[in-house]
């Protein structure tokens, strides 16, 4: 006897569910997003408690401002709030950026060295992307830690998508050129 | 070429994310600009693999239900109130989510810039509570308590505290008393924060110079002072105006009702805010902090003892008794620290009885014609087991000379090893044996009693013997608190200034800061009653 693959739900259908007051489907859109929500917010902010408080406040905030008509992307408003977030906390906490440790999950290989070796990755990444300006960091963490698409980029960072596209290329260019000049070696 | 690499670079990269080529097969399809692709087309790859970080298993686990409880408080979207918000912040002041902290902080952000922008929330730093700015200030400190983790909460609630603190000596000073009691507010409700996070991320017994419990301690006695300063009228105004609920004092079997004791010397029937406030935090009877009070503890002291305790066995009682006998907080840090020592329990034995050795539960009579009747106490094998030795137990004997089998004695007679360390410490100050104090302290009900008796507090109160001859080798010699609050007290022991030179601040922890000398109460301050 095989069982049955879960029912997926998708977004605007838990998000339909949410709107009549269904505390279990925001619940479950919390679920589904709480981990990338927080890894946009680590790589925005570089603070691992600070993320986590701020992923709490985001989806507070998101529950508080529910859209009253249908959104194109869930994903993408969402994001919006956790960009506003990140804004409002960048703008009290100038200057003051904490890197601590990170967890990094050992799915699947369950090689130990490889999870250190993706944990120090994180941080020097991390490191390097806190070294951009704040366009640049929003979109490499949208697009290449995030993974939205180029559209949600769009809608997050209030530009096209074609400005999109270029803004990524750019960033990634700097990026390269900082951990080729030794970032890694700074962390 | 920039142009055109851009473009490219994007149709490999979604090829790439789409799983249809690799990136191999996307140089191969663009070999001229194979050098610049591939780094950038490894370094989006490395970003996606390196962003895969996760939150503390500890916090994903607890996220939801933390969301869970705090939803209900949020109101359906379409049943919004505009009042809501301030309805909010005035009946729960304490209990402010980030999110009303921040559509606060949001208004009034915008109000500020509304009136200088980004020079206003700079100039706000140095507002006082008589200047426009001043909401900005408060509100972009709830900002910063709301974004920041814990052990930052605690040290910018405390740095927030002083703030208030300094903001009311100034008004003070200036005799504004308008705005003194939404500055005295706004210093209790930083106080309870960071009293609340001490609990739970400080060890309160890491004797360090920075301890968050000692610098609260440090803050209340300097307030202590100030409100001290104050007019009667304006006392009772303001402490009408923070109008704290506080616990009514619970009838102990066997004692009269407490409203039928004689007011202590020194308090008048006057209540005292700083009282009021210390006794709706820690929901203890107004009556018990100001019995404290009025027996020479400074305020500070006693939230000092009255967080300790929550970490300790002993009740905030007798850790400040411990405080006037080791004369010291750093010394009472260190001997709870003593007990605070893990102690893993024995595994219950299996033995069949016969097995058992005879001796193994006989215990040492302590000398002495002691025969006490504590309290039925889990005390674990360590008491049946004699193999094992108990490392409280061997602590204690260690610290005060006696033998281990005289603590375990006592301990498995049913007394705590705080009890225990009391009673030692008593005995090490009198040069009566211990046993004595267990006797007493059954006789009188409580150790705060034995202490009167033997006139350590109290109206009668005398140095214990040694005390006198020699001040208490602490980093800071303590006289009693016994003269602190009490007119026409003696001078304290240890070499201590006279009360009328030191009031309401004579039982000061080390390293504490006192206010300023013009900012020192009265000699008795005469406030709060019994």
């Amino acid at each position: 006897m095989t069982k049955a693959a879960p029912h997926f739900i998708s977004d605007d259908d838990l998000l339909k569910r949410v709107s009549s007051g269904d505390k279990e489907a925001y619940g479950m859109l919390y679920e589904r997003y709480l981990v990338p929500v927080y890894r946009y917010c680590y790589f925005r902010i570089g603070s691992q408690l600070d993320a986590e408080d701020l992923t709490e406040m985001i989806f507070l905030k998101a529950w508080e401002n529910l859209p009253k008509k249908q959104v194109q992307s869930f994903r993408a408003w969402l994001y919006r709030i956790a960009h506003n977030q990140v804004v409002d906390y960048l703008r009290t906490r100038k200057n003051t950026v904490t890197l601590e440790p990170l967890e990094i999950p050992a799915d699947g290989q369950g090689n130990p060295e490889q999870v250190l070796l993706n944990r120090e990755d994180g941080r020097v990444l991390a490191r390097a992307i806190a070294r951009l300006d704040e366009q640049d960091q929003e979109v490499l963490v949208c697009r290449f830690v995030s993974q939205l698409s180029h559209a949600e980029t769009a809608a997050v960072l209030g530009v096209s998508e074609s400005h999109v596209r270029v803004l990524q290329f750019r960033a990634l260019k700097k990026l390269q050129a900082l951990l080729d000049r030794g970032g890694k070696q700074d962390g | 070429m920039d142009e055109n690499l851009e473009v490219i670079f994007d149709e490999c990269l979604q090829a790439v994310e789409s799983g249809r080529w690799s990136i191999e097969e996307c140089l191969q399809h663009y070999p001229a600009q194979r050098q610049e692709l591939e780094g950038l087309l490894k370094m989006a790859m490395h970003v996606r693999t390196a962003g895969m970080v996760e939150p503390r298993a500890a916090f994903r686990r607890s996220a939801r239900a933390r969301l869970s409880a705090r939803l209900p408080d949020v109101p359906a979207v379409t049943n919004r109130n505009p009042f809501r918000l301030f309805k909010q912040i005035s009946t729960q002041p304490l209990q402010w989510s980030r999110r009303m902290v921040m559509n606060w902080i949001a208004i009034v952000v915008l109000l500020a810039s509304l009136f200088g922008g980004g020079a206003a929330v700079q100039a706000s730093g140095q507002a006082l509570p008589d200047s426009p700015l001043y909401p900005l200030k408060t509100g972009i400190e709830s900002l910063r308590l709301a974004v920041s983790s814990e052990p930052a909460q605690t040290q910018l609630a405390l740095e927030f505290a002083n703030r208030r603190l300094e903001e009311a000596e100034k008004l003070i000073e200036n005799q504004v008393y308008d705005y003194l009691p939404e500055v005295v507010a706004g210093y209790w409700q930083l106080t309870r924060q960071a009293l609340e996070k001490t609990s739970l991320t400080e060890g309160l017994m890491e004797n360090s110079a920075d301890n968050p419990a000692e610098l609260i301690a440090r803050q209340v006695d300097t307030m202590t002072a100030l409100l001290d300063q104050l007019p009667a009228d304006q006392l009772s105004a303001l402490e009408q105006s923070l109008g704290e609920e506080t616990p009514a004092p619970e009838p102990v079997e066997g004692e009269e009702p407490p409203q039928n004791e004689p007011p202590l010397a020194g308090c008048t029937n006057q209540t005292h805010p700083v009282g009021v406030k210390l006794a709706a935090t820690y929901a203890v009877p107004y009556e018990t902090v100001m019995g404290w009070f009025c027996q020479g503890f400074g305020f500070g002291e006693i939230v000092l003892a009255l967080q300790a305790s929550q970490h300790s066995e002993l009740t905030p009682e007798e850790i400040l008794l411990l405080k006037v006998e080791l004369g010291g907080w750093g010394e009472v840090w260190r001997h709870l620290a003593m007990l605070d020592q893990p102690v893993e329990p024995l595994p219950t034995p299996t033995l069949p009885v016969e097995e058992t050795p005879s001796d193994a539960t006989e215990i040492p009579t302590p000398e002495g014609t002691v025969t006490p009747t504590p309290e039925l106490v889990n005390q674990g094998n360590y008491c049946s087991d004699l193999t094992q030795q108990h490392p409280v137990g061997a602590k204690l004997a260690a610290e005060y000379g006696v033998t281990y089998e005289q603590v375990m004695g006592w301990f498995c007679q049913g007394y705590g090893m705080g009890e225990i360390m009391l009673a030692l410490q008593a005995s090490q100050k009198s040069g009566l044996p211990a046993d004595q104090f267990f006797a007493m302290k059954q006789q009188q009900g409580g150790w705060g009693k034995v202490w009167q008796e033997m006139g350590w507090i109290g109206k009668d109160r005398k140095s214990p013997p040694g005390e006198a001859e020699e001040p208490v080798t602490t980093p800071q010699a303590t006289p009693s608190p016994e003269t602190i609050n009490k007119p026409g007290a003696q001078p304290p022991a240890g070499g201590g200034k006279p009360a009328d030179e030191n009031p309401g601040k004579k039982v000061t922890p080390p390293g504490l800061n006192k206010p300023p000398k013009d900012k020192q109460p009265p000699v008795n301050p005469g406030k709060g009653k019994p």
